[in-house]
């Protein structure tokens, strides 16, 4: 064997992608359905490919639910890569502990814990799915989170489901309302996960008006681009009809 | 339309149009198709329409000209044709490039699916280095600067060093840019802290950072010092921008490989010959990268991997590929095994000595730089049939070689013929009384 059959990959730092599904009770129904299949289409079939051939970052998921307490998805032993992601359908019922996810999420987020890695890791990005308002104590656990430096530097995007979202409290974890997006619609959600997920995670050649930016602009910015892609492709206008607020029942 | 549809018709400029037949792939700035045009299939790289920060016209008119002056070598999958404005966005049609060629990123990642690419031979990653040099020391000979050069642009046969440069949609004439700053960790320092635009000198840093990963894998500055436990934009910016330390800088120790991430360098660095480590560490010191001291320039590097190249020959114990130095006896990387000095061939010039083994090429870059030839072999060492021991050279070229003995006669070598390795032989390859060598055995 010649050296070269000895090369190894080379060394690249760790991207972590949490996610944060908000299960309550009040995600019963079809807005629980679309999220299961919108992130497991995701995570199964689109996002494998931003992760394969990629120099520029080792991506991974992390994936937790809450509802009355929070738990997660993926081993509770670290991240994993997206390939390696078996979804298994998420459950809605019970209350929604936003404050117990915070400060499960602040735990985590720790270069002892889910961002331990010899090659270090990039600022993680951070998908808060919900619908709702809070039921628990969510602004102390918020505040303990806010004080985390990876949770400062992190990539914050929140997406509200339906039109009864509370957008306030979206808007507190994102640390701005520009980083909140509203989805109405399966197909559009589907969208989203996707393309928040590959443009935050995306490292591509700069324009030069990419100055240096706040992780808030950051967020804001990939917001702001996932829409104009969105609205390019048409997907917004043409879905079947099938809006989270009007009471259709499940189906 | 922003994005196409397999069945539409885009309509180019210089008349005729384009059919749609499938799609590629898409990414950053646009989505790239296989097209019909005038009966020939070619790759359609259409945009976003945000793809241009403003400076749409610019764009355009820059592809346009771009395309009248045709590309610099034939390594550039250069734009062909342009098509015509279409609601706010337009693309351009170049070559598909052919089976064989693997992107420059899937040399340095692996996965399940598609395993890590490897240089079959070590020849095969020499010439590749060449072939990238030479190609952007021709665009920077026309005035232009490429400007985003990074790992998405090369696509490398790993069989032969072939390479073929895409995305060449930035390049533009000296002193123009079109908005465009260049990928993360490619960018040259002085572009990371915004002080400058893109141009040729910042070109010429990515280009060491290409041709370090080619041979090294592992980024260049990467190391202990350069890995925080938290990578933020901040820190990037004094990473690779205002304070960034090559890790194998000779004075400053502290951005060294951190151990278990280190394998390629261990494996590599120490294999190259010194005048290998030396460019690099040059390209790669304080001074050189914050612009105190000018840029490697692409001649400096073709001078040594035309070098490297002509000193990679096989080891006569395990077969395999090995550096032959002309200064010392060798060792084998690969089995260890110590090979005896041969003989050399000592230029007058440039005081470049090579080692002359059997199956040795002499290139024509080695004898003469000035002609700007980076394929042609002008002699090559050979065993003589009779007896394996006797060796000589042939000389390959078109040229007949002037050839004076230790007692001061001459004689012609005619193409074809060879002449013996005897000590004080010199040659003169060009018969023009400048590339002149001689051997010592
Ligand atoms: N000339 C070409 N022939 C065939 N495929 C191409 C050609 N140019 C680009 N592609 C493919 O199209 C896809 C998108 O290319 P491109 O838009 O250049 O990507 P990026 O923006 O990531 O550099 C890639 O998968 C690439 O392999
Ligand atoms: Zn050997």
């Amino acid at each position: 064997m010649s050296l070269l059959d000895q090369i190894a990959p080379a060394p690249k730092k760790v991207m972590v992608l949490f996610y944060l599904v908000d299960t309550s009770g009040s995600m019963s129904g079809d807005k629980i359905g679309a999220v299961n299949s919108a992130m497991e289409e995701a995570i199964v079939s689109d996002l494998p490919d931003i992760s394969s051939a990629n120099d520029d970052a080792d991506i991974r998921v992390a994936i937790m639910q809450f509802a009355s307490g929070c738990s997660w998805i993926t081993p509770t032993s670290g991240p994993v890569a997206i390939g390696d992601v078996v979804w298994t359908d998420l459950q809605a019922n019970g209350l929604t502990d936003l404050g117990a996810a915070c400060l499960e999420l602040d735990k985590k987020l720790s270069r002892h814990e889910y961002l331990q890695s010899i090659t270090g890791a990039y600022a993680p990005v951070i998908l808060l799915f919900s619908d709702g308002a809070p039921t628990d104590n969510w602004e102390n656990g918020l505040m303990t989170l806010q004080e985390n430096n990876w949770f400062k530097n992190a990539i914050k995007i929140a997406i509200a489901i339906g039109d009864d979202a509370e957008k306030g409290v979206l808007a507190k974890f994102t640390g701005t309302s520009e980083a909140v997006i509203t989805v109405h619609d399966k197909n559009t959600l589907k969208t989203l996960i996707r393309k928040v997920s590959v443009r935050a995670s995306e490292f591509q050649s700069h324009p030069k008006t990419d100055v240096i930016k706040t992780p808030e602009q950051e967020s804001q910015d990939v917001v702001k681009a996932v829409i104009t892609e969105i609205k390019e492709e048409n997907v917004n206008t043409d879905n079947d009809g099938s809006s989270f607020d009007e009471d259709w029942g499940d189906w | 339309m922003a994005t196409l549809k397999i069945g539409d018709t885009v309509k180019m400029k210089s008349g005729g149009s384009a059919k749609v037949l499938a799609e590629f792939g898409s990414g950053g700035q646009g989505t790239v198709y296989k097209v019909n045009y005038n009966g020939k299939e070619y790759a359609l790289k259409w945009y976003h329409s945000n793809a241009f920060y403003g400076k749409e016209d610019e764009f355009y008119t820059n592809l346009e000209n771009n395309i009248m002056k045709g590309a610099p070598t034939e390594a550039f999958l250069w734009p062909l044709g342009i098509t015509e404005k279409q609601n706010g966005s337009f693309g351009y049609i170049m070559d598909i490039y052919p089976d064989g060629y693997e992107e420059l990123t899937n040399f340095f990642v692996g996965s399940k699916k598609k395993p890590q690419v490897r240089f079959k031979s070590f020849a095969a990653l020499i010439t590749a280095a060449i072939n990238i040099i030479q190609a952007f020391r021709e665009l920077h000979n026309r005035g232009y600067s490429y400007q985003d050069i990074n790992n998405g642009n090369f696509f490398i046969d790993p069989a032969n060093g072939r390479v073929l440069i895409c995305d060449n949609d930035n390049v533009s004439p000296y002193g123009t840019n079109l908005g465009i700053r260049g990928k993360q960790r490619w960018m040259a320092p002085e572009i990371v802290t915004l002080q400058c635009d893109p141009d040729k000198q910042s070109d010429r840093f990515s280009l060491a950072v290409v041709l370090f990963r080619l041979l090294f894998i592992n980024h260049p500055l990467e190391g202990r010092y350069s890995t925080p436990p938290c990578m933020t934009k901040a820190l990037e910016k004094k990473y690779y921008g205002t304070e960034p330390i090559f890790v194998f800088d000779p004075t400053d120790t502290r951005n060294r490989p951190i151990p278990g991430t280190d394998h390629n360098l261990k494996l590599f660095w120490g294999i190259y010959p010194e005048y290998i480590r030396e460019i690099f560490c040059r390209a790669f010191s304080q001074d050189v990268m914050l612009k105190r001291k000018p840029r490697v320039l692409e001649k400096e590097w073709l001078d040594a991997f035309f070098r490297l190249r002509a000193e990679t020959g096989t080891c006569p114990v395990c077969q395999k590929e090995m550096f032959y130095a002309a200064e010392k006896e060798n060792c084998c990387f690969e089995c260890g095994k110590r090979i005896p000095q041969t003989a050399r061939l000592v230029f007058k010039n440039d005081s470049l000595s090579l080692s002359l083994f059997t199956h040795m090429k002499v290139y024509l870059w080695n004898v003469d730089t000035s002609m700007q030839d980076i394929e042609t072999v002008v002699g090559e060492v050979v065993e003589n049939t009779k007896n394996p021991n006797l060796l000589g050279m042939r000389n390959v070229s078109a040229y007949t070689w002037m050839i004076t003995l230790p007692d001061n006669t001459q004689r012609q070598l005619e193409p074809g013929s060879v002449v013996p390795l005897k000590n004080g032989f010199v040659i003169d390859f060009m018969n023009n009384k400048r590339a002149i060598a001689t051997i010592e055995a």
